[in-house]
C-alpha cells in the first residue's frame, strides 16, 4: 500500500477485510439467520451470536494491532 | 433510601475529585511530564465520551422498547474502529500534520481554507449538539430527583415534581466553570487539553464500573443467573426478526459515521491525539469498552420490565433497579456513573463547539469589522480566550434554554439519533475531501447546505411536534399545504421510518450536489494545494508544498502579528527557524515565504486554517501559488509509483542478465581451461613420438657403422612413431572439423545393424589377441535410420575397442546389444572392466580424457576417440551417453532418433 513499506501486504489485507467481515456478519440477511427461538444455556441464540461476533472482532483487531506493532 | 443532601454531598465530592484530577493533569502537562497522559489507555478512555447519559440511561430504555436495536449504536463505532486502517488512520494523520483544531477546521482546510464552509459546519454542529447537551442536563436533573426522592413512586423513574430547572441550571453553571477553567486556560498551538482528558478518562472508568455493577447485581443478585434473566423476557422482545430491517442497517451506519463526525468525538479522537500509535490500541480497546457497556443493557432492561411496577420509565431502570433492590451503594454509584457520562459529554462538546464558534463564527466577523487589530496594541490572544469563554457560556445557556422549553415534553428522548443525523451531514464532504482530488469548496458548500436544510426540514423541526417554526399542520399536510412537501413523506416517499427517510433525502442530496457542483467548476489554486495535501497525506509532506506559495509582506507587519499571537520569545524563535530554513544564511529576522508559512501553520493551530489565512492575508501583499509546481507535486505521486515499478522491473532484468553473464563467464573459464589443457595434452602427445623419432634419427646420423638389422629396427620405430603422429594429427583435425561442422555430411537411409556388424567384425581380432570374450546380445531387426555408415561404424569401433582394450577383468567380456526403445534405436556396449570413476564420469567425453587412466594401461591412444564419437553422434542427431553406474564395468549407449521399420520403408 501507498505508505506502508514495512507492513506486510497480507497484514494490510487483513486490516482492510476485518471490518468488511464484521459488516457482513452483523447485517441482514446473515444476522437474521440467528434470530431463532433457540437458547444456548438459557441465553437466546441471537444474543449469543451478536455478542460472540462482536467479541471475535475485538480479539481479531487486538491480534492484528499486535502484529502491526511487531512489524514496526 | 438516600437523602437528597447525601447525594448532593457525594456529587460535590466527586466533582472536587474531578477538578483535582484535571488540575493535576494540567500541571503535569505543563511541566512536560506527560507520561500516562499520553498513554493509549487514557486516549481510549477519552474516546469513550461517545457513551453519554443517552447510553448510560438511554440504552436500557431503548432495549426495553426495541430489544436488540440499541446494539447498533455501538456496533457501528466498533466497525469503524476495527477498520481504523481504512479511514481513521488517514484522518488522524492529517489532523496531526495539519494542526487541525476541529471538524469544521478539517473540512474548511481541505476546501481551500474556506471561511464560509467552516461557518456552515459550525452552525450545523451547534444546532445538532445543543439539544444533545439539553438531553444531558435533563438526564442529570431527573436522575438527581429520582435518587433523592423518597416514596414508592420514585421507583417509576418519573420525578414527582416537574423537572427541577433550578438544579439543572446549577449543573449547567458548574459545567461551564469546569470547562472554562480547564478548557480555555491558554491558546495552545495544538489545541490539546491534558487536564480535561485526564478527568474524562476517570469519568469513563466510573461510568463503566457503575453500569457493570448494576448489571452484575441484576443478573447474579436479583435473578441468580443469566438464564433466569432471559427466562423472564417477553418472547416478542427477543425472538423477532423485525429488528433486523432497514432501520438496523441505517442505525449501524449512522452511528459508525457519527463516531467520526460528532464534534466531541472528532475532538478527542483527532485533535487530542498525541501519537498515531495510540489509535492502534484504541482500534480494539474502544470496541471492547462499548462491548462491556452493552453487555448488561439487555439484562437490566428485562429485569426492569419484569420487577418494577408497570409503567415505570425504562430510561431510569439503571437507577431504579438498585433502588428497588435496596442497594443504596450501587444506586449512588449508578447515579455518579450517569452524572459522569453526562458531564464528560457536555465538557468535551463545549470545548469542541466553543473552539469552532470562536474560530469560525466570531473571529471572521471580528477580523472583517476590525474589532481586533492585528497591529501593535491588538490583543488577539486575549480576544480569542474571551470569545471562547463566552462561547462556552452561550452554548451551555442555549442547552439549558432548550431543556427549559422542551423539558416537560418527551421530545428529548429521540434527540440522540436526530443529533447524529445532523452531524453526519459533514460525512460526504469529509470522505470526498480525503479520497477525491476533485472535490472542491463549491461542491462541499452546496452539499452541506442542502443536507443540513433537508435534515432540519425532515427530522429536526418535526421533532418539536409543531412547536417551533413548522406548525403541526405543516407537518401533517406539508408546507403551504402541498402534500409533496410533507416533512416525513417528502416527495411522496412514504411507509418508511422517519429517521431512515430523513437520512435518505439529506445524504442523497448532500452527496449528489457535492459531486455535481465539484465537477462543474475548476478548483482555485489554494483548493488544489489543500486537496493535494489531504488526499495524498501519506505521500506529500507538508514542507514540500510550503515553497509553492509566494507571498510578500512588510517585515514589520508580519513580525508584529507574530509577536501579538505567539508572544515575543516564540516569535523570535520562529523567525530564526525560518531564517535557517530559508537558507539565506542571515541570522537577522526576515519575513520570507518560509516564515509566513510557518507562522500561518502556527496560527492555524489555534484559530483554525480559515481564520489564520484571513489574518495573514491582511498583512501580506499579493499571494501567488505556483500552479505548475503544484501539478508537479500532484503528479509526483504517480511518477514515483511509476518510477519504482520500472526500477523493480529493471532490477529484475539486471538480475537475470547478471545470472546469464555469470553462467557465460563460467563456461568461458571452463573452455579456456579446456583449451589450455588441450594444448598441453597435444604438446605432450606430440612430444613423445617426436622425442623417440629425434633420438633414433640422431643415433642413425651419429653412428655410421650401425648394423643393418639394428638400423632397420630403428627406422621402423621412426616410421611407426611418425604414423602415430600422423594418426594423432588426423584425429585432432577430424575432431576440429567435427566441432566446427565444416564439411556437410551426406546422410542416407541405412541399416545401422550392418554398421554394427562391421564394427564387431573389425574388433574381433583385437578381442582374440587380448582374450576378451565378445558376447553378442539380442539385436534389433529390420531398422532403417538416417546416418553416415562410415561414421557410425567409427563410433561403434571406438566404443567396442575401448571396452576391449581397457578391460582388466579376470574373465573379461564385452557385450554388444541393440534394441528399439521408444522412438529411438539404441546400441549398448557393456563390459565388466574397472568402470569409470565417479569423478571422471562428467568429463569422459572431453578431449584427451581416458576414462580408464587410473587403470595404468600401456595401450597407446590419443584420448580423442570418445570426444570424436560424441561429436559424431551429436552431428548425426543422436546421442552418446554413459549409462549410470550399475556396479561393474561401464555401459555406453548410442541412440539415434527417428528409425523406420525396414519392412514398411
Amino acid at each position: 500500500m501507498k505508505n506502508t513499506p514495512n507492513v506486510p501486504p497480507r497484514l494490510v489485507a487483513a486490516l482492510v477485510l476485518l471490518p468488511c467481515l464484521g459488516l457482513f456478519l452483523l447485517m441482514p440477511p446473515v444476522v437474521q439467520l440467528f434470530a431463532l427461538e433457540v437458547d444456548v444455556g438459557g441465553v437466546p441464540l441471537i444474543v449469543v451470536y451478536l455478542f460472540g461476533v462482536w467479541l471475535g472482532l475485538i480479539v481479531c483487531a487486538a491480534w492484528l494491532a499486535r502484529r502491526l506493532l511487531r512489524s514496526g | 433510601m438516600l437523602s437528597a443532601n447525601f447525594v448532593l454531598v457525594a456529587s460535590l465530592v466527586y466533582v472536587a475529585i474531578l477538578f483535582a484530577v484535571a488540575f493535576a493533569g494540567d500541571r503535569r502537562a505543563r511541566n512536560g511530564r506527560l507520561g500516562w497522559l499520553q498513554s493509549p489507555v487514557v486516549y481510549t478512555l477519552s474516546i469513550s465520551v461517545y457513551c453519554t447519559s443517552w447510553t448510560f440511561y438511554g440504552a436500557v430504555g431503548s432495549a426495553a422498547r426495541n430489544s436488540l436495536e440499541f446494539a447498533t449504536i455501538y456496533i457501528g463505532p466498533t466497525l469503524v474502529f476495527v477498520g481504523w486502517w481504512l479511514f481513521l488512520r488517514k484522518l488522524v494523520h492529517i489532523g496531526r500534520t495539519q494542526g487541525i483544531t476541529s471538524i469544521a477546521d478539517m473540512i474548511s482546510s481541505r476546501y481551500g481554507k474556506s471561511a464560509r464552509i467552516a461557518a456552515l459546519v459550525t452552525l450545523i454542529a451547534v444546532i445538532g449538539t445543543t439539544p444533545y447537551i439539553a438531553l444531558q442536563l435533563k438526564a442529570v436533573t431527573t436522575s438527581y430527583q429520582v435518587i433523592s426522592n423518597l416514596g414508592p413512586d420514585a421507583l417509576s423513574g418519573v420525578p414527582r415534581s416537574h423537572p427541577d430547572f433550578r438544579t439543572g441550571f446549577w449543573i449547567a453553571a458548574g459545567m461551564a466553570v469546569f470547562t472554562i477553567l480547564f478548557g480555555t486556560r491558554n491558546i495552545d498551538a495544538q489545541e490539546r487539553h491534558h487536564g480535561v482528558v485526564a478527568a474524562i478518562a476517570l469519568e469513563a472508568v466510573v461510568k463503566l464500573v457503575a453500569l457493570m455493577a448494576v448489571g452484575l447485581m441484576v443478573v447474579f443478585a436479583v435473578a441468580g443467573s443469566p438464564a433466569e434473566i432471559f427466562a423472564r423476557a417477553a418472547p416478542q422482545l427477543l425472538h423477532s426478526q423485525d429488528v433486523f430491517g432497514p432501520r438496523w442497517i441505517t442505525l449501524t451506519l449512522l452511528s459508525g459515521a457519527a463516531v467520526v463526525c460528532l464534534p466531541r468525538e472528532f475532538h478527542v479522537t483527532v485533535v487530542e491525539n498525541t501519537s498515531e500509535r495510540n489509535l492502534q490500541t484504541a482500534s480494539w480497546l474502544f470496541p471492547l469498552y462499548v462491548f462491556l457497556i452493552s453487555l448488561f443493557v439487555l439484562p437490566i432492561a428485562i429485569a426492569g420490565l419484569s420487577y418494577l411496577p408497570a409503567g415505570s420509565n425504562p430510561d431510569m431502570f439503571v437507577l431504579t433497579m438498585p433502588m428497588w433492590a435496596g442497594q443504596d451503594t450501587i444506586a449512588l454509584l449508578a447515579f455518579l456513573g450517569g452524572f459522569s457520562s453526562a458531564t464528560s459529554m457536555v465538557i468535551v462538546a463545549c470545548i469542541a463547539l466553543s473552539t469552532m464558534v470562536s474560530n469560525h463564527l466570531i473571529m471572521p466577523v471580528a477580523l472583517k469589522f476590525k474589532w481586533v487589530s492585528l497591529g501593535a496594541g491588538g490583543e488577539i490572544r486575549h480576544f480569542l480566550l474571551t470569545s471562547r469563554r463566552i462561547s462556552i457560556c452561550f452554548i451551555l445557556l442555549l442547552g439549558f434554554l432548550y431543556f427549559r422549553l422542551s423539558g416537560e415534553s418527551d421530545a428529548l428522548a429521540a434527540i440522540g439519533l436526530i443529533s447524529f443525523a445532523g452531524v453526519v451531514q459533514v460525512l460526504p464532504s469529509l470522505i470526498a475531501g480525503l479520497c477525491w482530488r476533485h472535490a472542491n469548496a463549491s461542491g462541499a458548500f452546496a452539499g452541506l447546505l442542502a443536507g443540513g436544510l433537508l435534515w432540519a426540514y425532515t427530522l429536526f423541526l418535526p421533532s418539536f411536534g409543531g412547536a417551533f417554526l413548522l406548525s403541526a399542520d405543516d407537518i401533517e399536510h406539508g408546507l403551504f399545504g402541498w402534500a409533496l412537501l410533507r416533512p416525513q413523506e417528502l416527495f411522496g416517499l412514504s411507509g418508511i421510518d422517519p429517521l431512515v427517510h430523513s437520512l435518505f433525502w439529506s445524504l442523497s442530496a448532500n452527496s449528489i450536489l457535492l459531486v455535481l457542483v465539484s465537477l462543474c467548476r475548476e478548483p482555485r489554486p489554494l483548493e488544489r494545494l489543500q486537496s493535494t495535501l489531504f488526499v495524498d497525506a501519506f505521500r506529500t509532506p507538508a514542507e514540500a508544498t510550503s515553497g509553492l506559495i509566494r507571498r510578500s509582506a512588510a517585515t514589520y507587519d508580519i513580525s508584529v502579528l507574530a509577536h501579538r499571537m505567539l508572544g515575543t520569545e516564540e516569535a523570535q524563535r520562529l523567525l530564526q527557524e525560518a531564517g535557517r530554513e530559508g537558507g539565506d544564511g542571515s541570522s537577522g529576522p526576515v519575513a520570507n515565504d518560509a516564515f509566513i508559512s510557518l507562522l500561518e501553520r502556527r496560527l492555524a493551530g489555534s484559530v483554525g486554517a480559515a481564520s489564520a489565512h484571513a489574518m495573514i492575508s491582511q498583512v501580506i501583499t499579493g499571494e501567488t501559488i505556483s500552479l505548475d509546481e503544484l501539478i508537479k507535486i500532484a503528479d509526483e505521486t504517480q511518477r514515483i509509483r511509476e518510477y519504482s515499478r520500472r526500477l523493480e522491473q529493471k532490477s529484475q532484468q539486471l538480475e537475470a542478465t547478471a545470472g546469464q553473464l555469470s553462467a557465460a563467464n563460467d563456461r568461458l573459464t571452463r573452455l579456456d581451461a579446456e583449451k589450455d589443457e588441450f594444448l598441453s595434452q597435444v604438446s605432450h602427445e606430440v612430444r613423445t613420438p617426436l622425442t623417440s623419432i629425434r633420438s633414433f634419427s640422431e643415433i642413425l646420423v651419429a653412428t655410421r657403422d650401425l648394423q643393418s638389422a639394428e638400423a632397420d629396427r630403428f627406422l621402423r620405430i621412426i616410421h611407426e612413431e611418425s604414423m602415430r603422429l600422423t594418426r594423432l594429427l588426423d584425429s585432432s583435425l577430424d575432431l576440429s572439423l567435427l566441432e566446427h561442422g565444416e564439411l556437410p555430411w551426406e546422410l542416407r537411409r541405412l541399416d545401422p545393424e550392418l554398421a554394427l556388424e562391421n564394427a564387431i567384425r573389425t574388433c574381433e581380432g583385437l578381442a582374440v589377441n587380448t582374450r576378451v570374450q565378445l558376447i553378442a546380445g539380442e539385436r534389433a531387426q529390420e531398422v532403417l535410420v538416417q546416418a553416415d555408415a562410415d561414421r557410425l561404424s567409427q563410433v561403434f569401433i571406438n566404443l567396442i575397442s575401448n571396452a576391449i582394450k581397457y578391460n582388466r577383468s579376470a574373465s573379461p567380456y564385452v557385450r554388444v546389444s541393440s534394441r528399439l526403445q521408444g522412438g529411438s534405436y539404441e546400441v549398448l556396449v557393456e563390459d565388466n572392466g574397472p568402470g569409470i570413476r565417479a569423478d571422471e564420469r562428467e568429463l569422459i567425453f572431453s578431449k584427451f580424457r581416458r576414462g580408464w587412466a587410473h587403470t595404468q594401461t600401456t595401450e597407446a591412444g590419443a584420448g580423442l576417440g570418445l570426444a570424436i564419437s560424441w561429436q559424431i553422434m551429436h552431428r548425426l542427431g543422436g546421442s552418446l551417453i554413459l549409462m549410470p553406474d550399475a556396479g561393474t564395468g561401464a555401459c555406453f549407449r548410442v541412440a539415434l532418433d527417428g528409425w523406420q521399420d525396414a519392412a514398411t520403408a
